[in-house]
């Protein structure tokens, strides 16, 4: 699964979630600095993950300090299930 | 002698883990077909239902639906409608709300969503199991002792709890002409990845030196009260709120750390 797709689904429930564009996103902050709360959080990443058919287990996503980490998470699993 | 549950049909939203599936478990123990709901990625399906074959419960359904989402509701609803003529008894367990760390996690946005995930449910799945196959028999809304105890990180969660139980007694008042039971159970300090979640992977070792292990309450107590509650046998309590707490609340206290001083670890 290609890096961009994965990065591209993360914005678009990113942007739905807290009513912002997409691309103005910088992935190299936090769901947090861009003003998502716990609840967005885990509504952003559980849909993101639904979308694109993977699954990460909740301690594995513990550590992540960015969007980009988030990405590189979800593409990591992606590979590995290929 | 356990209350025999065969041929009635269960619906626990979040039925695949902690208490939802502790629940579950003591109902389908008596026979009840389950249909547990579960968030995309927090299950593993064989092993829940290798969980129900050990108690010799029948083999549970298990639909992929998200609380908080409209769409997953209906589509829940429809394939219930489409394959059982009712719903006996609904578990309202799945909720997530927003975790409030500091003053400023406080938004109007934030307790509206706390409540589309953590109140709503009840209510609106209640309202479409009524209308597409009769108000179920039992209703068991899951709350927790928050909105009484100051709890870490809980502002949100508990204000949705208050809320829920408030809804609980109204809603146990307007289904009553339809012979519906609906209660809510209040539960506290039970260790689950829910729990981890919410207080962080440090209380519960912290913890350890001040409240004895017999006072954790076990997913089970829940379960097995939930069980009590749709078995018939207590059809005269309605729109309650029952706590389940194995009796720690009244000593959690300077006074009941200094009795039980002996049995804490590093008290």
């Amino acid at each position: 699964m290609d890096r961009t797709l994965i990065d591209d689904t993360v914005r678009k429930y990113l942007a739905r979630a807290l009513d912002i564009d997409a691309a103005s996103i910088d992935s190299s902050q936090s769901m947090k600095d861009l003003g998502a709360n716990s609840l967005d959080i885990v509504e952003i990443v559980s849909s993101s993950m639904r979308e694109l058919r993977i699954k990460i287990p909740r301690d594995e996503l513990k550590d992540i300090t960015n969007i980009d980490g988030l990405v590189d998470a979800l593409h990591d699993k992606a590979l590995a299930k290929q | 002698m356990s209350p025999d549950l065969a041929g009635r049909t269960a619906l626990i939203t979040g039925g695949t883990a902690g208490v939802g599936l502790a629940t579950g478990l003591a109902l389908g123990r008596s026979g009840a077909r389950c249909w547990l709901t579960y968030r995309w990625g927090s299950a593993d399906p064989d092993d829940v239902r290798r969980q129900f074959a050990e108690v010799g419960a029948p083999e549970p359904v298990l639909v992929q639906s998200d609380v908080g989402s409209a769409d997953d509701q209906q589509a829940l609803v429809e394939q219930l409608a489409s394959t059982v003529d009712r719903v006996d008894v609904f578990v309202s367990n799945a909720a997530n709300a927003v975790v409030i760390r500091e003053l400023e996690d406080w938004s109007l946005r934030g307790l509206q969503q706390s409540v589309r995930f953590a109140v709503w449910p009840t209510v609106g799945l209640t309202l479409a199991l009524r209308e597409a196959l009769g108000a179920p028999r039992y209703v068991v809304a899951m709350s927790s002792d928050g909105p009484d105890h100051y709890t870490v990180g809980y502002d949100a969660i508990a204000a949705t709890k208050a809320m829920l139980e408030c809804v609980v007694r109204y809603l146990a008042t307007r289904l009553r002409p339809e012979g519906t039971r609906v209660n809510a159970i209040r539960s506290r300090g039970i260790r689950t990845a829910s729990f981890e979640a919410v207080f962080g992977p440090d209380l519960e070792a912290w913890s350890r030196a001040y409240v004895p292990q017999r006072w954790w309450v076990d997913p089970a107590d829940v379960g097995m009260a939930a069980l009590a509650l749709c078995s018939g046998r207590m059809d005269a309590v309605n729109g309650q709120v029952l706590t389940i707490d194995r009796g720690s609340a009244f000593g959690d206290n300077l006074m009941r750390l200094f009795d039980d001083r002996d049995l804490l670890e590093g008290a």
